[in-house]
């Protein structure tokens, strides 16, 4: 027997046709039902990373998409909303924080100007008197600082110069030291005005450690070196309190500390007394006053500058060859404590006064 | 900076090792406040192990002996470091404080 093939085919043909439509239809079926669920995941998804974006450019308060369903997508929503409104508080904080910041810094700078505008900053101090060679330097290691120094005529032939160093650093330092400064200064101008010549240091300062001890409850410090310099023939009298030794420089002999009574730093305890000592400049003498910022300076293996490094340099600095005047002996003792620092954070200020008797030109003593 | 308290007779002995300066000249302010709030009035500083002490450092001593002398307790240091007794000597403070040289002279005091 025989049947075409077409024929017996004919049902199977039929068949493979309706499964494949079915499971063609089946399968795009499928693919619109996964395509809608995955759209409903990803266009909230897709929002919110257009949302994020916005936040990224700035835009705190780009509205979230609002979800009607319960899940991970509306979890992470949430956890997003979250975030934006910390982000916003943070931000404002640090606004707020930055503002004050800034009033502060710019506070201290004006605060700083008025410190430094109550020192002495003209040289030479008396144009008209050759017989003295003076240069003061004073790098505050901070916006303001606790070191100070001052000269100002004494008579019509003398004039005083000091150095000082108030305890601490920043805000309380440069109040006290405005004070300390203040106090001296009316403290020696009423002193040369009653006595006819040359005022006591030591008086001075016994007077303003009795003002400043008063009532001192923050027990806080000054330490200054007080001195007279007569011009006419280089009699300097001086007295200190608790101050670092001044350097005294002799021409052509090696500088040296200038010996140290102990007496006590001012303002620490009412009653002190301070003995005032006298030595004589002659010509191309010089004596060299500093603040501890100078021999304390460190370097980054946390070693000191230290009184002896300071004493060599002071005879580099003056010595024969050298030709410098007081300006030049500041400018380079600052310069060489700065090199040993090496990049080391400046602790303390770095205060420098140089003073160089350049006589009368007659011979002393006659 | 670190510290260590020992009872001698009458005395507190306070024996201070370290760096005194601004940044840590507070942490001795409060470890001596600390000792007298204990009630203790008669306060021996050991110096032997301070290393440095700036002015920040010596103010904190001052402040010291004016509590302790408010409260009729007194303060006396030994065994300064040859650093810190250049420190004391310049400044004045062996002058205005009992200084000794050991502590065994410290404790001798009546």
């Amino acid at each position: 027997m025989f049947y075409p093939k077409d024929e017996l085919l004919a049902d199977v043909g039929r068949q493979a046709l309706v499964s494949g439509v079915l499971s063609g239809g089946g399968f795009l079926l499928l693919a619109l039902v996964v395509a809608f669920i995955a759209r409903g995941i990803t266009r909230p998804l897709r929002r919110l990373a257009g949302v994020a974006h916005a936040v990224a450019q700035g835009d705190l308060d780009a509205p979230l998409p609002t979800l009607r369903t319960r899940d991970e997508v509306s979890d992470l929503a949430e956890a997003f909303g979250h975030m934006q409104g910390a982000l916003k508080e943070h931000i404002r904080e640090l606004t707020t924080a930055t503002a004050s910041r800034e009033r502060m810094e710019s506070e201290l700078r004006i605060a700083r100007d008025i410190q430094m505008g109550i020192l002495p900053k003209l040289f030479p101090p008396f144009p008209n008197r050759s017989e003295i060679d003076l240069y003061a330097s004073l790098e505050p290691a901070r916006e303001v600082g606790g070191d100070f120094y001052d000269f100002f005529p004494c008579g019509s032939d003398c004039f005083c110069f000091l150095i000082g160093d108030v305890s601490g650093k920043g805000v309380p330092a440069a109040f006290y030291m405005a004070v300390a400064k203040t106090l001296i200064k009316a403290l020696a101008d009423s002193a040369c005005q009653q006595v006819e010549g040359v005022p006591d240091p030591g008086e001075i300062l016994a007077r303003a450690n009795e003002d400043l001890a008063q009532d001192n409850e923050s027990c806080m410090f000054v330490t200054i070196f007080l001195a007279t310099l007569d011009m006419r023939d280089g009699q300097v009298r001086y007295a200190s309190a608790g101050h670092n030794p001044p350097v005294l420089m002799r021409r052509g002999a090696k500088p040296e500390y200038l010996p140290s009574r102990q007496d006590p730093v001012a303002g620490a305890m009412p009653g002190m007394s301070f003995v005032t000592d006298s030595l004589r400049l002659e010509t191309g003498d010089a004596l060299l006053l500093y603040t501890d910022g100078v021999t304390e300076a460190m370097n980054p293996a946390k070693e000191f500058f230290s009184d002896a490094r300071l004493l060599e340099l002071a005879a580099e600095l003056t010595g024969p060859d050298s030709g410098l005047d007081a300006k030049g002996v500041c400018a380079g003792l600052a310069t060489a404590v700065h090199a040993f620092a090496n990049g080391a954070d400046q602790s303390d200020d770095i205060t420098l006064l140089t003073l160089r008797y350049v006589g009368t030109g007659k011979k002393q003593g006659s | 900076m670190e510290f260590s308290g020992t009872k001698d007779g009458g005395f507190l002995v306070l024996s201070v090792g370290g760096r005194m300066d601004a940044m840590t000249a507070k942490e001795f302010e409060d470890e001596c406040a600390r000792w007298i709030e204990a009630g203790e009035k008669r306060l021996v500083i050991d110096l032997s192990g301070l290393e440095y002490i700036s002015s920040a450092g010596l103010r904190s001593i001052l402040m010291l002996a004016k509590k302790l002398k408010a409260q009729a307790g007194d303060l006396a240091f030994c065994a300064l470091s040859e650093m810190v007794t250049e420190i004391f000597t310049v400044s004045g403070f062996v002058k205005m404080l009992p200084v000794f040289a050991t502590r065994a002279e410290a404790l001798a005091r009546p």
